[in-house]
């Protein structure tokens, strides 16, 4: 008898536990996401973000759940934040482009040249961390080369090596520059509206006027912020102020 | 005949005594200003006879007595005073200023007007001045004209309806009703209820049996607050009155006399609607309503288009206030709405229903909520507010393009990613990694500096170290080679200097040679001869005539100390000497 019981609680706590893994909770969520269940599908992968784990998919995933039932400024927050995990993922980028379509305001982005563009695209072609490894697997390349250089006897080899060294030093410069650009570039606040309307003001109180109204969904950039007011920059250039209570931040 | 003659010429004579006085000929009125339902008396007075009395049309007025003709023929200490008039009785038609015109009289043949003269029309008095004739009393006593309101404390934009009612008892009947002054209702919207037929009904006025008539109905939407006026409705009515007389077969005669009746002013009190807990997206409905958005379908193509109906039914100020917009994203192109009202007004006011029909075309293929949409409303009999939402709805664009831009131009590259292949919603990911939330960033990190570090820091110190490592293994050779390359080198200009003195020349071109020889074959001066030379050349390989020139060379300083030599000689051997070397220095 008793030797049940505690095999019942047994089996009870391995099932218990084999529930409440972050990985078998992303599967559960799939499941449910499959069925149509979006609801249980969303709080299935909110389980495994407040367990401490997280990925750019379970975020994708997220937004996918929240765009199905219509949840506009979730779906932007999700498939932002697993755009900033992993850049450049078309998968990603194409749902975005669909939740974004789905937000009240239509912004224009701000023309931007040709030289803008190709800095932008390297900024999102990887994350920070992928840029620091590429950073570091360069200047060992030159050391190593410049070793080589070193150490050998022959002219034709040396100048082989000390040319390919001085390139890889140059290419190692230019990768630790867009390291720390794109580190500057994530340490900027962004967030996402999440109330339905929000008036966007000239001073950081309501005794000034309105500027403009943003709805659910838009994306924005913290420039300035005080005390419970946030100054934004959305991507048409027009700035202003909002009450932080009705955004959320992505970093 | 004579007679007469006189009787002729002194009726003539006190003719023409009238004739140079002034012919006075001028309206009078009883009043200037008169109530509406009051009686207007004036007079045509001249003060010589006339023919051809011609009277004023009396625009605006009703007769209702006269004219009566008057003639006074007074002597007073001799003299003659004539005065005649035409007296009418008249009852104004409407408010305001209104001008009774010129009468015209011809006296001796000249034509004589009055100058015309304006009179003051106000609302209806309660006390006219008409006269009160027996029957007057009668009528008043027996006839009431009443307006009834449904609600004296309304809310602003509550319906109210005023009924009014005709009360007469049955002693007298009525005929010949007409409106002389109808409210405007300035500060209401209003509307007139039609009354296809005027039925005689039986009710009581202030306890006593009545016949009554409905005579208006109107339904108020008041549009101000604070006290407004209401103002009276005033009929003139004709009403037969039973005389004391009877007729020849014993049946009353009965006396028809007119009479005006109003209704009075009355006041509504409107009340402001409360402040508190007022939604922020009141329009102003007052009333009960019922709330509804329809879409005639979901699920379509883009450029497909679709309508979204909202709707308000109910009860209240339906025509009064404006339906709530239709918000959607911007990828759904919403047109102007067609507005359509089924409204019917009764004495409740008005019921029915509103709506606005918005087209929408949505441009891009996706999910699109169309948002809830509130709807607020002033319930007046719960005193509150009620706000009612619609239920959010999902259009699903099921083809159709993604991105407007990358339809249009192909400029920006990023948007091509999206139009190539994907231009569907993608599925979810079935696979992941799962990383600790938190977890530290790569770069910054201690690692990161250190294998950044690293590296330069190993390139320093093998320069550091290979720099020592030669410098040590190689320095005591290299340094006697220098010496004696050095040594060479003096030797040699020494030499060139002393051309012409035999024994310092010689001597000084064998040390340079010697010293040439310890840094090149790295020897000591010690066991340095002619042999161990040769030997050591041969070993490195050099020709032999080289070589043996060399040897030679030394030989020929060793000879020449002792023997005489010519200038040009030692010119000649400094010469070999250094050619000498050259052929060496390439071999070796």
């Amino acid at each position: 008898m008793k030797i049940k019981i505690i095999l019942l609680f047994f089996s009870h706590a391995s099932l218990f536990a084999l529930e409440k893994t972050p990985n078998s909770l992303f599967e559960k969520g799939n499941t449910f996401y499959n069925k149509g269940d979006y609801q249980n599908a969303i709080e299935s992968y909110l389980g495994i973000i407040e367990n401490g784990y997280h990925s750019s998919e379970v975020y994708y995933n997220l937004g996918n759940a929240n765009y199905k039932i219509g949840n506009v400024a979730e779906a932007n927050f999700y498939f932002e934040k697993a755009n900033m995990l992993s850049p450049n993922d078309k998968m990603i980028m194409n749902n975005l482009e669909f939740a974004k379509n789905m937000t009240m305001d239509s912004i224009e982005t701000l023309p931007k040249t040709q030289i803008n563009l190709f800095f932008n695209d390297l900024l999102e072609f990887m994350t920070t961390d992928n840029w620091s490894i590429l950073s570091i697997l360069t200047i060992w390349m030159g050391c190593i080369l410049f070793l080589i250089y070193s150490f050998s006897k022959s002219i034709v080899i040396k100048r082989i090596f000390f040319s390919s060294g001085v390139l890889s030093f140059l290419i190692f410069a230019l990768f630790i520059y867009v390291t720390f650009s794109k580190q500057e570039q994530e340490n900027t606040k962004k967030g996402i509206i999440f109330s339905k309307e929000i008036g966007v003001w000239t001073e950081p109180n309501q005794r000034t006027e309105v500027l403009f109204f943003l709805h659910e969904g838009t994306k924005f950039e913290i420039i300035d912020e005080l005390e419970g007011w946030s100054k934004i920059l959305i991507s048409n250039g027009s700035e202003g102020w909002i009450e932080s209570n009705s955004i959320r931040l992505l970093n | 005949m004579k007679n007469l003659f006189y009787i002729l010429i002194l009726f003539y004579t006190t003719q023409s005594t009238f004739i140079f006085g002034q012919v006075q000929f001028e309206t009078e009125l009883s009043k200037n200003r008169l109530g509406l339902n009051e009686r207007l008396r004036v007079t045509f007075k001249m003060n010589k006879n006339g023919d051809n009395f011609q009277p004023p049309s009396f625009n605006g007025f009703t007769l209702v007595g006269g004219p009566n003709q008057s003639v006074s023929n007074s002597y007073v200490n001799g003299v003659r005073s004539f005065s005649k008039s035409y007296t009418y009785f008249l009852t104004p038609n409407r408010k305001g200023s209104i001008e009774i015109g010129q009468a015209s009289i011809e006296i001796d043949g000249e034509v004589f007007k009055t100058s015309p003269k304006r009179v003051e029309v106000t609302e209806a008095v309660s006390k006219p001045n008409s006269p009160e004739s027996k029957a007057n009393a009668i009528a008043d006593q027996n006839l009431h004209l009443v307006a009834e309101i449904s609600n004296k404390r309304p809310y602003l934009n509550q319906s109210v309806n005023i009924i009014y009612k005709l009360y007469f008892s049955s002693e007298i009947s009525i005929s010949n009703v007409n409106e002389v002054e109808m409210p405007k209702y300035s500060d209401f919207w209003s509307t007139l209820l039609p009354i296809p037929k005027l039925e005689i009904k039986r009710g009581e006025y202030k306890g006593q049996p009545y016949n009554y008539v409905v005579w208006r109905k109107a339904v108020l939407y008041p549009q101000k607050t604070g006290k407004l006026l209401i103002e009276p409705l005033t009929l003139n009515v004709s009403v037969d009155v039973p005389t004391n007389r009877r007729d020849f077969f014993g049946n009353r005669v009965y006396q028809k006399t007119p009479k005006v009746v109003t209704a009075g002013k009355r006041t509504l009190n409107v009340k402001e609607l409360p402040i508190d807990n007022k939604p922020k997206n009141f329009s102003g409905a007052v009333g009960q309503f019922d709330f509804s958005v329809d879409f005639n379908k979901n699920k379509l193509k883009s450029s497909e288009s679709f309508q979204a109906t909202l709707k308000v039914s109910g009860n209240g100020n339906l025509k009064l206030f404006s339906l709530p917009k239709l918000t959607a994203p911007s990828s759904l192109e919403i047109y102007d709405p067609e507005h359509k009202e089924n409204v019917k007004t009764n004495l409740s006011g008005m019921r029915g229903s509103i709506e606005d029909i918005y087209t929408v075309v949505p441009q891009l293929k996706g999910n699109y909520p169309v948002p809830s949409i509130d709807f607020s409303f002033f319930d007046p009999i719960q005193a509150r507010y009620v706000t009612l939402t619609s239920d959010e709805t999902l259009i699903n664009v099921n083809e159709g393009p993604t991105d407007l831009i990358s339809e249009n131009q192909t400029s920006n590259p990023r948007n091509n990613i999206l139009k190539n292949s994907e231009s569907y919603f993608n599925f979810i990911k079935t696979k992941t990694d799962l990383k600790k939330i938190n977890s530290k960033l790569f770069f910054n990190s201690n690692l990161y500096w250190i294998l950044l570090i690293l590296p330069i820091l190993i390139i320093l110190t093998v320069i550091f170290i290979k720099r020592k490592i030669e410098n040590k293994v190689i320095n005591p050779l290299d340094e006697r080679k220098k010496k004696a390359n050095f040594l060479a080198k003096k030797y040699f200009s020494e030499a060139k200097k002393l051309i012409g003195q035999k024994e310092e020349f010689y001597s000084s071109l064998e040390k340079a040679l010697h010293n040439y020889m310890k840094s090149k074959l790295n020897v000591e001066t010690t066991d340095l001869s002619k042999d161990i030379i040769s030997n050591l050349l041969n070993e490195k390989k050099c020709e032999i005539s080289s070589v043996e020139s060399f040897i030679s060379m030394l030989k020929k300083c060793e000879e020449a100390r002792y023997s005489p030599i010519s200038q040009e000689n030692m010119g000649q051997h400094y010469e070999k000497a250094i050619e000498t070397i050259t052929i060496i220095d390439k071999h070796i």
